[in-house]
């Protein structure tokens, strides 16, 4: 039955005809099952959201929402109309039959109103009235063509009044058929048959009323009144009133009146009392059933039953049929008794009073940056199905905390169902509860607590009903990290909090290498975390500060340069390793360096205090060996640098000891040893002569001031030898310079190749006359064959560089007292030049011989004879190699 | 110059973290499309910005991985629009779905649940599709870049699907109200 009714009501909606069988289909799979539903109102917004959890490469479970998408309910026409009547009826006389019309449609719509009538005998006239109290008398005397507006689910109640015509005869029958269409969709209508028949007997006519038609669950008495009429033409008897107690209501005792009777109460309980006329009785005849059986109504007759009932405390709101009411009736009309008629239909509207209460919840403690799950339960207190709206309210939590809604489970975020904007439960049966979870996502760089919010809970039946509750996170654990050396946890070098006192791990290495650090870096808070890496020599790394040309490199294990962990899941760690490169020269020493793992969300930080012991390295060098003539009890001056190439400070005196001495192999011959203090590469009176390094104090122009020679330092050294006065021409001597280096320096002995090697030779050989030769210097940076500045003995400190030019000018003086004869200078092109013949070599006495252009080889300027003072000046060119 | 450099350094670093923290996750963007049910028998889709009641709403979730590293477990949900929609059984895609009625519980279809009756037995009792309020879909794993979608069928509460349920709904709830005694 129920199936053909929604299938006759669907082929009347043409409009949905084509798009019938996908619709058809879904329905019939969805008629055996459900739950209490209504169509959503015209307008309504659905909302709907999809969610996803995964858990990302941290393994953290995440939580992501799509967009919304809202669909607008349109509207769709739909009315029901009940119910069909059949009453009989004097000749001459009127009927009335009460209709209750609802828009069973999902929007507001106007339902025309018409009659007709067919039978044995026309009515004179049908007309429909209003009557909105549902009591199946007309409101007024206005008729009425249509329902006005109503909203989805109202009701309409009217009544269809028929005159009989004099001309009809007893036992003709007419069909009043009503009919209702909707003005939104004019193919949408209903219909009822009003039977009636012509009586010459007694016609009794009941209506039924009540005195308040809404009222709230659990109110009352309300009473009702059933009111007869005979409008035929001869006695009626027994008439009996029959009214079932709705189930949302209960009867209260004691409580009937019968018209006749005035205020004598009518008894309850027995059904065969005769009280002058009537015999009532509650539950006994029938149960739960008013039943009042009255002896006699004659002709004309009216009179009035009532009782009353109390809406009971659990009564769902709204216009259902728990509180509706309708009552039936028979009478013998004089020749039979008649079949039982209904009266009109009285329904109670029960208010929705709406309810609720929220509960919050604590949480002792979460990590920093982490999320705060909170559940709340609402729980729907009103006797109706509502929804509520879900908020959160006043917050201590720290600045930029956000909060989020969720449904029961923690991921399917809480929407806005009902369309006002605002999250909500949805719909919540009466007593139902529903657990709303609220997701605080802490900024990840705030500690302490307690922290508390609001959470709201406002009614959409009646948004003056809301309920709080505050929700507490005790506290937030500060985010910890753990940086050591070599492993991690317990017994790890450098366990717990830094920076340590002294150095946990100290790595030794030369200078001019690299020191390596392992270090592990521990994750010691409840939330992934990743970490910056840092060096410095400053504890409190005010600035990442590592000594000049010192250099850190952090590697994950994979030999990757990084400068961040990455991300560290809550409780885990990693290693990393920290490669310090250490240039060379420099000094053996010990240096602290700290390392620090720093989240930069977080700030969760811990420093390691380790430390890189540079070993130290000696090397002491002493250069050149020389060749040079002498006269008889003349002397001759030889050039020599030393040079401390090691890392430690040598011969100070102290730890240090360095002494300078010479020895020579020619009979006679003696050398002294000069510092060239003024460092002009000449040995000036003021030179001192030295014996030991630690002598080396008091220089200008760049030489030692302090005692010994710093890792990079050098000297210039003279060494003087007076040839033997009386000695043969060609007579030689070498003087051996020696540097003897003693003492341990930090530990580190003198390596023996530096003892062995640190010493230089100059051969002299005594000539008869005594020719002096000078040799100066002077860069050609251009390679233009003219010097760049005025030639000199001294280093040439800047711009010998590959391809640049030097000039050499070549001097020999005859400062003797007797004619030099044969003289040839001659002079090889120094290592790593080539002769450079832009300018060709020259010599103011003679000629000159040269290699060929760019290659090596000696230059020759063959002067001849040299008298007492004269001098032959020869000049040339080499090119750097390239 | 040493320390300016490192300083870079740090400053680099900081700026990798913070893209590290709010470096894009999992999208998910929903699409709804009205069924609409052609002369030639044949099915069209149009945007559902406006449905009447009986109308079939197809959903469709499209979930695109942007993290640059797979992302594992992952659970897409879709809530069925409570008081508004019915899911239409064995609509889902993929078919393997999991429903649920109050998002907490998932097992597939159909969902059933122990009431007590009146005689105060214990029945097992299938769980009306139109209480059904969420649909899940156990996707796996999803690789870097790459998207998996899931759709589903749904249709706009119409007054026979309110009518048809009722009567069911009042023998459900006198079996529930059969435990509470």
């Amino acid at each position: 039955m129920m199936t053909f009714a929604a299938i006759k009501r669907r082929a009347g909606l043409s409009r949905f005809s084509k798009l019938g069988a996908a619709v058809v289909l879904a329905s019939a799979l969805i008629n055996s099952i459900g739950a209490a539903l209504a169509a959503p109102a015209a307008g309504t917004s659905i909302g709907n959201q999809a969610s996803a959890t995964y858990s990302d490469a941290s393994a953290t479970v995440r939580t992501v929402t799509s967009n919304t998408v809202i669909t607008i309910v349109q509207q769709v026409a739909s009315l029901t109309l009940t119910a069909n009547g059949a009453k009989n009826v004097a000749l001459g006389g009127q009927v009335s039959y009460p209709h209750t019309l609802t828009n069973t449609g999902n929007g507001t719509d106007t339902f025309a109103l018409s009659v007709g009538n067919t039978g044995a005998f026309s009515m004179t006239s049908v007309l429909l009235y209003a009557d909105a109290n549902g009591d199946g008398v007309p409101d007024n005397a206005v008729p009425i063509t249509t329902s006005g507006e109503l909203a989805a689910g109202a009701i309409f109640k009217f009544v269809a009044v028929g005159v009989v015509p004099v001309s009809a005869v007893a036992g003709n029958t007419n069909t009043i058929t009503v009919t209702s269409t909707s003005t939104f969709t004019g193919s949408v209508t209903a219909n009822n048959t009003d039977v009636t028949t012509v009586s010459s007997n007694a016609v009794i006519n009941v209506t039924k009323a009540i005195d308040v038609a809404a009222g709230l669950p659990g109110s009352g008495p309300r009473t009702y009144t059933l009111t007869y009429t005979n409008i035929g033409v001869g006695a009626a008897t027994n008439l009996t009133l029959a009214d079932v107690i709705p189930s949302g209501m209960t009867y209260v005792a004691a409580s009937a009146r019968w018209s006749s009777t005035g205020a004598t109460v009518l008894t309850d309980a027995n059904a065969a009392d005769n009280q002058s006329g009537v015999i009532y009785d509650f539950n006994v005849t029938t149960a739960n059933r008013v039943t009042a059986v009255i002896a006699s109504v004659p002709v004309g007759a009216s009179g009035t039953l009532s009782f009353q009932v109390n809406v009971n405390a659990n009564a769902l709101p709204g216009a259902n049929a728990a509180t509706l009411n309708t009552a039936s009736y028979t009478y013998n009309d004089g020749a039979v008794t008649t079949s039982s008629t209904n009266t009109n239909s009285v329904q109670f509207v029960v208010t929705q009073a709406a309810a609720v209460t929220l509960s919050g919840s604590t949480v002792a403690s979460a990590p920093q940056g982490g999320t705060v799950t909170f559940t709340d339960t609402v729980t729907n207190t009103g006797n109706g199905t509502d929804s509520f709206d879900i908020t959160t309210g006043v917050s201590t939590f720290p600045v930029g905390t956000t909060f989020t809604l969720y449904k029961a489970d923690g991921v399917t975020p809480l929407i806005d169902s009902n369309g006002n904007g605002v999250p909500d439960t949805g719909p919540l049966a009466p007593a139902g509860t529903m657990n709303v979870v609220i997701k605080a996502n802490l900024p990840a760089g705030s500690t302490g607590g307690s922290y508390t919010v609001k959470a709201i809970a406002v009614s959409k039946v009646d948004p003056t009903k809301t309920a709080n509750a505050d929700n507490t996170l005790t506290t937030i654990a500060t985010s910890t990290v753990d940086l050591t050396n070599n492993s991690f946890g317990v017994g790890a070098p450098g366990l717990g909090a830094g920076p340590e006192g002294s150095p946990v791990v100290t790595v030794s290495a030369t200078a001019g290498s690299i020191a390596h650090f392992t270090l592990y870096v521990a994750n010691g808070s409840g939330v992934a975390d990743t970490f910056n890496l840092q060096a410095s020599t400053d504890v409190n790394f005010a600035g990442l500060t590592l000594p000049t040309g010192w250099t850190v490199a952090f590697k994950d294990v994979n030999g990757a340069i990084i400068t961040n962990t990455g991300v560290i899941n809550a409780g885990s760690n990693v290693a990393v390793y920290a490669d310090v490169t250490v240039p060379a020269g420099t000094l053996a020493a010990t240096t602290d360096v700290f390392f620090r793992a720093l989240s930069p969300t977080s700030g969760a930080n811990d420093r390691l205090h380790d430390a890189i012991q540079i070993s130290g390295a000696r090397t002491l060098t002493l250069t050149p060996n020389h060749t040079g003539q002498a006269s008889s009890g003349g002397t001759v001056v030889y050039t020599h640098t030393i040079t401390n190439n090691g890392n430690v400070l040598e011969g100070d005196g102290v730890i240090s000891l360095v002494a300078l001495t010479t020895a020579d192999s020619g009979s006679g011959f003696s050398s002294t040893v000069y510092w060239d203090q003024n460092n002009n590469g000449v040995l000036d009176v003021t030179d001192p002569a030295v014996t030991t390094l630690a002598q080396l104090v008091g220089g200008t122009n760049g030489a030692s001031t302090a005692a010994g020679l710093a890792p990079g330092e050098k000297a210039t050294l003279f060494v003087k030898v007076y040839s033997a006065p009386g000695a043969a021409t060609g007579a030689s001597d070498t003087a051996t310079l020696t540097a003897t280096v003693t003492g341990l320096v930090g530990g580190v002995a003198v390596p023996a190749a530096v003892s062995a090697a640190v010493s230089v030779t100059d051969s002299t050989t005594i000539i008869a006359g005594d020719l002096q030769l000078v040799i100066l210097q002077a860069l050609d940076a251009a390679c233009d064959g003219t010097a760049d500045t005025a030639f000199a003995a001294t280093i040439i400190s800047g711009g010998a560089i590959p391809g640049a030019c030097i000039r050499y000018q070549i001097t020999a003086t005859n400062v003797g007292s007797s004619d030099v004869t044969a003289v040839i200078i001659s002079n090889a092109t120094p290592a790593n030049t080539k002769y450079h013949a832009t300018v060709a070599a020259t010599t103011s006495r003679g000629s000159v011989t040269t290699p060929s252009a760019n290659t090596v080889g000696t230059v020759q300027a063959t002067v001849g004879t040299l008298t007492p003072t004269q001098t032959a000046v020869l000049t040339y060119g080499v090119r750097i190699d390239p | 110059m040493f320390n300016r450099a490192l300083g870079f350094v740090l400053v680099c670093l900081l700026a990798a973290s913070s893209a590290f923290a709010h470096s894009a996750g999992v999208e998910a963007q929903l699409q709804a499309r009205l069924v609409v049910l052609q002369a030639d028998g044949k099915e069209s889709y149009r945007a559902a910005d406006t449905a009447g009641p009986g109308a079939v709403v197809d959903y469709q979730v499209t979930y695109s991985n942007r993290t640059g590293a797979p992302v594992a477990h992952v659970l897409a949900t879709l809530p069925i629009p409570a008081g508004a929609m019915v899911y239409l059984p064995s609509s889902a895609k993929p078919v393997q779905v999991l429903t649920s009625i109050d998002g907490t519980t998932f097992a597939p279809t159909p969902l059933r649940r122990t009431v007590v009756n009146a005689q105060g037995a214990s029945v097992t009792q299938i769980v009306p599709v139109s209480e059904y309020r969420f649909l899940r879909w156990d996707l796996g794993t999803l690789a870097a870049g790459a998207s998996s979608i899931v759709s589903a069928r749904m249709k706009v509460i119409d007054a026979d699907t309110a009518a048809s349920v009722s009567t069911t709904t009042n023998n459900t709830d006198s079996a529930v109200s059969g435990a509470r005694k």
